[in-house]
């Protein structure tokens, strides 16, 4: 087989690969116009009877409804009003810190967790209703204005996406306050990501003023991932205490890179998995049609994937990367981990340097199955981003659901 | 020299010069149409390179590169803005006699889809066609197809060529015409073109939690020449280097088989340049069937991809057939 050239884009143009990763890091560079035009293709895919096809959560299933999540009032009045939340407050306490990154796993997050401050709209350009009401963070957001800056004008200048998305509304991020049990649970939105933000790293930063202000016991990640390992299938959840980096771009020289660190002090818990597993949502593959009219008739490739699954795996460390990379079935990242994403690590890290009395976990969904290795490039990849970009917020709402089984059992 | 003219020719074939096809012998980035075409016309050793008038489109096509810059750097096509020894070159060409007759092989620098909305090609080959003073053009390129029964590697020929503009360039007042209608081709003529065997991929599911022991495979199929009083529909991507995507489903609102007879990118400027009597004809080897919309795409990547592996599996089969195809209207012309 002759192969397109890489720069099959003429020079100075992005290869198919950086082309297909701005589809997916345009996710959190999305307006909730373009969101809801997205979404708008598809129709729910699951027979819920909630927004946008999610299940309504019945947490009586759970056999522990008493631990539900609901949403505490805000350490002051809104921004702008009399006495209200202002730019440079500081976090509140917190027993537990849940960080999230992309608007799918925001979207699920908050269903899952405070859909009482106001639900979540079936049209997703309705978005903004809700998230106005999770407050900014902005404390010491001008420390990485000019790195920000400075890593958009080079994107532009080396013509990659321009990045820094936190420029956008010029925060840290959204927060909300729950109660899971007897502990309260601060629910972080970042805008700060290890491949978006430049050599910086000022995800560093807010890590580290997370951990000095809230002050947790147990900060935890939870997002989507690529699954690297041939038996989980989609929206399967891996849960782990370990990250790895494994780093192939910008950050390839750095120190850090190919470290790994597992918090010896928190393994996750089963006690509520069995619960949390009677609520989560099948998320099947597509049924793959032929891309010709040349095949057999009738033709068509049918999944054979059995329900999503919380699998807890301490030690087994997920891998960080700052680039977009996936499992395949050839390229064996099942040997260094559990499953692949672009953030976990940094959090690791700078618990250990910064609060070692900070435990950390991290709950990754597989929104990307292993990609079939013998497929050519373009089509693993392209594979990739449709089943992120399609099946991501169904994926997300089974992570958020073992987030509340984790935070509930810890 | 590269400044001067061409010298007059009797018949003048276009291509769009794309390097994007590895070699497997080689190793180097190859276009497929252009070394087809060395290889059916006999062409050997190196090409000329041609650059007349090329200060006035490098101004242009250099402020349309400092205009992305400006205003779209991140998403569009670049203009190519070549050079050789230093000097920028708008095309390059090739000289060869068949049947007694003088030819000359032209591939074309600039493109519908990088140059911008001033359109600088039209012009580039209103100027060839004032020069090589033709009295028989051949456009040569590969395309996709744009109906069920279109099989990779097979060639449409055909004497029109419509603009099918989007973007930027859709307020064109040429978009929407269709150019040529002087020659007629002769589907006879083609009685004894043969072509090799080929056949599409077998469907391979992408992931491991699929029934798959025998992936489906569409038959193999031998290509052929199809001659279709339709037009070839140019519809250049200005955002990736792919003609857009038609579906074979004519129920779909991709379907382009009612309106046209292929797809491409390049074709309709050639037959503006020769208006209504210079007889021309267009050649378009199919790198890549229609592809079907999957309801579970997103932003069109997966259809897009299919193509793009279509046209890795295809494109010199199709620019192979286009050029043999090419060669009989030659000898026939």
């Amino acid at each position: 087989m002759i192969e397109l050239e890489q720069t099959f884009f003429p020079p100075g143009q992005p290869s198919l690969d950086e082309f297909q990763r701005r589809l997916l890091t345009t996710d959190i560079l999305l307006t909730d116009r373009a969101v809801a035009a997205s979404a708008a293709t598809e129709a729910p895919q699951q027979p819920g009877a909630g927004p946008r096809g999610l299940p309504i959560i019945d947490w009586q299933r759970t056999g522990s409804p008493e631990v539900a999540p609901w949403v505490l009032p805000f350490p002051k009045p809104a921004p702008g009003a009399d006495g209200g939340w202002r730019d440079n407050d500081a976090l509140p306490s917190a027993a537990v810190v849940v960080m999230t990154w992309t608007s799918a796993e925001w979207d699920a997050l908050h269903y899952v967790f405070s859909n009482a401050l106001e639900p979540l709209p079936q049209n997703p350009a309705n978005n903004r209703v809700w998230r106005d009401k999770w407050y900014p963070y902005r404390r010491d957001f001008y420390a990485i204005y000019q790195p920000l800056w400075t890593r958009r004008l080079i994107s532009e200048r080396r013509n990659r996406a321009p990045g820094a998305p936190a420029l956008m509304d010029n925060r840290w991020g959204s927060f909300c306050l729950v109660q899971v049990g007897d502990k309260t649970v601060l629910l972080f939105k970042s805008e700060l990501h290890i491949n978006q933000d430049g050599e910086t790293l000022p995800l560093q930063q807010l890590v580290r003023q997370i951990l000095d202000e809230c002050q947790p016991e147990l900060v935890l990640s939870v997002g989507t991932s690529g699954g690297v390992r041939l038996e989980d299938v989609l929206g399967d959840v891996v849960v782990t205490n370990a990250a790895k980096f494994r780093l192939g771009d910008e950050f390839a020289s750095a120190s850090f890179n190919h470290a790994s660190y597992e918090c010896k002090t928190w393994v996750p818990p089963n006690v509520h998995v069995d619960g949390a597993s009677r609520l989560l949502l099948d998320v099947p593959e597509y049924e793959v049609l032929p891309p010709t009219a040349h095949y057999p008739d009738g033709t068509a490739i049918l999944p054979t994937a059995r329900a999503p699954m919380i699998h807890l795996l301490p030690g087994v460390p997920l891998l960080t990367t700052d680039f977009f990379e996936y499992g395949t079935t050839t390229n064996r990242l099942w040997e260094e981990g559990c499953c692949v994403e672009m953030d976990d690590a940094v959090i690791a890290m700078v618990c250990e340097a910064h609060r070692p009395q900070t435990r950390y976990g991290f709950l990754r969904n597989v929104s990307d199955p292993v990609i079939n290795g013998e497929l050519p490039r373009g089509l693993q990849t392209a594979w990739a981003v449709v089943t992120y970009q399609m099946k991501g917020l169904y994926t997300s709402y089974n992570s958020a659901i073992a987030t509340w089984a984790m935070i509930a059992g810890s | 020299m590269a400044a001067d003219p061409l010298t007059p020719a009797d018949i003048l074939i276009i291509t769009a010069a794309d390097e994007f096809l590895r070699d497997p012998a080689s190793g180097n980035y190859i276009d497929p149409v252009w070394e087809a075409l060395r290889q059916a016309l006999g062409m050997s050793g190196r090409s000329q390179s041609y650059s007349r008038g090329s200060t006035e489109f490098l101004a242009e096509l250099r402020a349309h590169k400092l205009h992305l810059d400006e205003r779209d750097r991140y998403w569009r096509l670049h203009p190519r803005l070549r050079t050789w020894r230093g000097e920028f070159f708008i095309g390059r060409y090739h000289r060869a006699t068949i049947n007694g007759r003088s030819v000359c092989a032209f591939g074309a620098e600039l493109r519908l889809n990088t140059d911008g909305p001033t359109m600088p090609v039209l012009r580039l080959l209103n100027q060839l066609v004032r020069e090589a003073a033709p009295r028989f053009v051949l456009y040569v390129g590969i395309g996709g197809g744009v109906r069920a029964e279109h099989q990779a590697g097979e060639v449409v020929v055909t004497g029109h060529a419509r603009f099918d503009l989007r973007g930027e360039l859709e307020s064109s007042p040429i978009n929407g015409q269709t150019m040529g209608g002087a020659w007629t081709p002769d589907p006879g003529a083609f009685v004894g073109l043969e072509f090799a065997e080929l056949q599409e991929p077998a469907l391979l599911p992408p992931s491991p939690h699929y029934h798959a022991d025998d992936p489906p495979q569409p038959p193999p199929h031998t290509p052929r020449v199809r001659v279709d009083p339709l037009p070839v529909l140019t519809r250049p991507e200005i955002m990736e280097p792919l003609f857009d995507v038609p579906s074979p489903d004519p129920t779909d609102r991709d379907y382009r088989g009612d309106i046209g007879s292929a797809i491409d990118m390049d074709a309709a400027p050639i037959g503006a340049a020769c208006g209504e009597h210079l007889p021309c004809a267009f050649v378009i080897g199919l790198a890549s069937p229609a592809i079907r919309r999957f309801p579970y795409d997103y932003q069109g990547s997966l259809r897009s991809a299919w193509a793009q592996h279509m046209i890795e599996l295809f494109a010199a089969h199709a620019a192979r057939n286009a050029a043999a195809a090419a060669r009989v209207i030659i000898e026939d012309a």
